[in-house]
């Protein structure tokens, strides 16, 4: 007797049974045969002993378990599909008003109308942020490139930041104070072109920070140095860092919230960000090349504020860093 | 109570039962799933070929024939995806970590698999087993798809013959004689791995 899904031909176990035994096709009645045709048949017996020699292996190749969460993960995927079947069934016309499509009337453009407006005022904000949010990131790898040649620089000139040569008094301006034939100003953004200049940097577009707009021409020559950088780093002229022995000190960052065209104005302690992202915030670069974005200028060692120098309220142009601790960012 | 049959959930889930397909869904997708995984040989695909064929049914539900048994349908579909998937894999020319990197048939050559350490702790017989596995991955693999796909739901699945030809689309005598071709198939090529293993042992021994 043959079960119902049964396919063997013959009524008698033959060697085709063995195959259809070993794959579960047999009814309890035709296993039954088939165990008593073994006991007696030892050329089938050799045959069977063969064929599950070839199959036994195939048991070696268990499959693993599905993932838990797979069937969620169907089931939400379903769930998707039938809400937006759902929707798209509601927003079909119906029979009633199907007539209508081609008609419109004004309150119909005027809701269009509506709709548009609103999107576009929603959406012109948030594709300005988004977009100086890009202009951050490029601003925050800049600085990333700086630090990569300023480490590099410092390999190649027995650990020093890179130095211009300093034939200055002073490496700002005050307020009011102009440059004449007694103050020798010399601008501390020189110090950090000479990345440029000794090819530690591919271009020098990595010293123009991408939201600020003054600072545009950085290929010309005949730019003042100032304006060809729009980061200010640490003062050259006083004491520095060592780059192997204080590697998270900020060394650079967006420019200083306190000086205007190369002038330090004065002391505002409301002023606390740096005008190139909108005073919302700056890059700064630390030595070890790491960079990030910050919210307040108490950056440096025990919270000291990288604008100033120490705790000075007036400045001449002459001062630097009080101690190789200390960081202040100058133009 | 009885368990409710596949087509009896079908009938329910079409009538508007909420939690009709859910069940059909728990009820196979761990088979359905092994299956996909031995076809596709790759655990992410046969995530994907489940869900893409629960997807399929879920869309054609209305469409199914109710005078039909629901489980060789789920796998023909399951087949197709995979099959679908194994095309668009050929055509990004993905080289599975047991693929030859060595010249091809040489006796002893090696694949990526070869290549990454094991670990000194593993007990021998467990080495010997993922070794017959990965023989057996392998041989299966590189089958041609109609005797692999008749193999795997024949050996692994224990699918009734009926329910087979109904899977592949082909009458009941084919399903038989590619299953008898299959297994010497694999009869052959595994007799041959084991001697290329056996030649490259001894060939290591002599050097």
């Amino acid at each position: 007797m043959k079960n119902e899904h049964n396919m063997t031909d013959h009524d008698q176990p033959d060697a085709l049974w063995l195959l259809d035994d070993h794959l579960g096709q047999l009814s309890e009645e035709q296993k039954r045969i088939l165990q008593d045709r073994l006991q007696s048949d030892p050329k089938l017996a050799a045959e069977n002993s063969r064929l599950q020699r070839i199959l036994l292996p195939l048991d070696s190749w268990t499959a693993a378990s599905p993932p838990t969460g797979l069937v969620d993960r169907i089931l939400g995927e379903i769930a998707a599909q039938k809400n937006q079947h759902v929707m798209y069934e509601r927003d079909l016309p119906s029979g009633e008003s199907r007539g209508r499509v081609g008609r419109l009337f004004l309150h119909d453009f005027v809701a269009v109308a509506a709709c548009l407006a609103l999107f576009f005022g929603l959406l012109a904000p948030s594709m300005s942020a988004v977009r100086e949010r890009s202009r951050q990131a490029v601003c925050a790898a800049n600085l990333g490139g700086i630090g990569r040649a300023v480490s590099a620089y410092s390999l190649a000139n027995n650990n020093a930041l890179p130095c211009a040569p300093v034939t200055g008094r002073t490496s700002f301006l005050a307020s009011g104070q102009d440059q004449t034939l007694d103050i020798v100003y010399q601008s501390n953004r020189q110090h950090p072109l000479l990345l440029a200049r000794y090819h530690f940097v591919g271009s020098v577009r990595v010293f123009i920070c991408p939201s600020q707009k003054t600072v545009n021409q950085p290929m010309d020559t005949g730019t003042p140095v100032e304006q060809r950088c729009s980061y200010d780093s640490i003062n050259m002229a006083g004491p520095t860092p060592k780059y192997s022995i204080a590697s998270s000190l900020p060394y650079m960052g967006d420019a200083n919230p306190l000086f205007a065209g190369g002038k330090l104005n004065r002391i505002d302690p409301t002023v606390t960000n740096s005008p190139n992202h909108g005073r919302r915030g700056q890059n700064i670069l630390s030595l070890d090349g790491s960079t990030r974005w910050t919210t307040t200028p108490n950056q440096g060692r025990h919270g000291d504020n990288i604008w100033q120098s120490g705790q000075k309220t007036k400045y001449t142009g002459t001062e630097v860093q009080q101690s190789q601790t200390d960081t202040f960012l100058v133009p | 109570m009885d368990r409710p049959t596949d087509e009896h959930l079908l009938s329910e889930h079409l009538a508007g039962r909420s939690d009709a397909f859910e069940l059909l869904v728990r009820r196979h997708s761990p088979e359905l799933h092994r299956f996909a995984l031995r076809f596709t040989n790759s655990s992410l695909a046969a995530d994907d070929v489940v869900q893409e064929t629960f997807i399929k049914v879920y869309q054609s539900a209305e469409t199914f024939d109710t005078d039909r048994r629901f489980k060789p349908w789920l796998f023909t579909i399951a087949a197709n995806k995979a099959r679908d998937w194994i095309r668009q894999r050929s055509r990004r020319s993905e080289l599975p970590l047991d693929a030859q990197i060595e010249k091809d048939g040489e006796a002893g050559s090696r694949s990526f698999l070869d290549l990454m350490s094991a670990d000194d702790d593993d007990d021998a017989r467990e080495v010997e087993l993922e070794d017959q596995r990965r023989n057996v991955r392998v041989i299966l693999e590189a089958m041609p798809e109609m005797l692999r796909e008749v193999l795997i739901l024949a050996y692994y699945h224990k699918l009734p013959y009926r329910d087979i030809a109904e899977v592949l689309g082909v009458p009941l005598g084919t399903v038989k004689s590619r299953l008898h071709s299959a297994v010497g198939h694999f009869g052959v090529a595994y007799r041959q791995a084991l001697a290329a293993k056996q030649d490259y042992g001894r060939k290591s021994q002599e050097l």
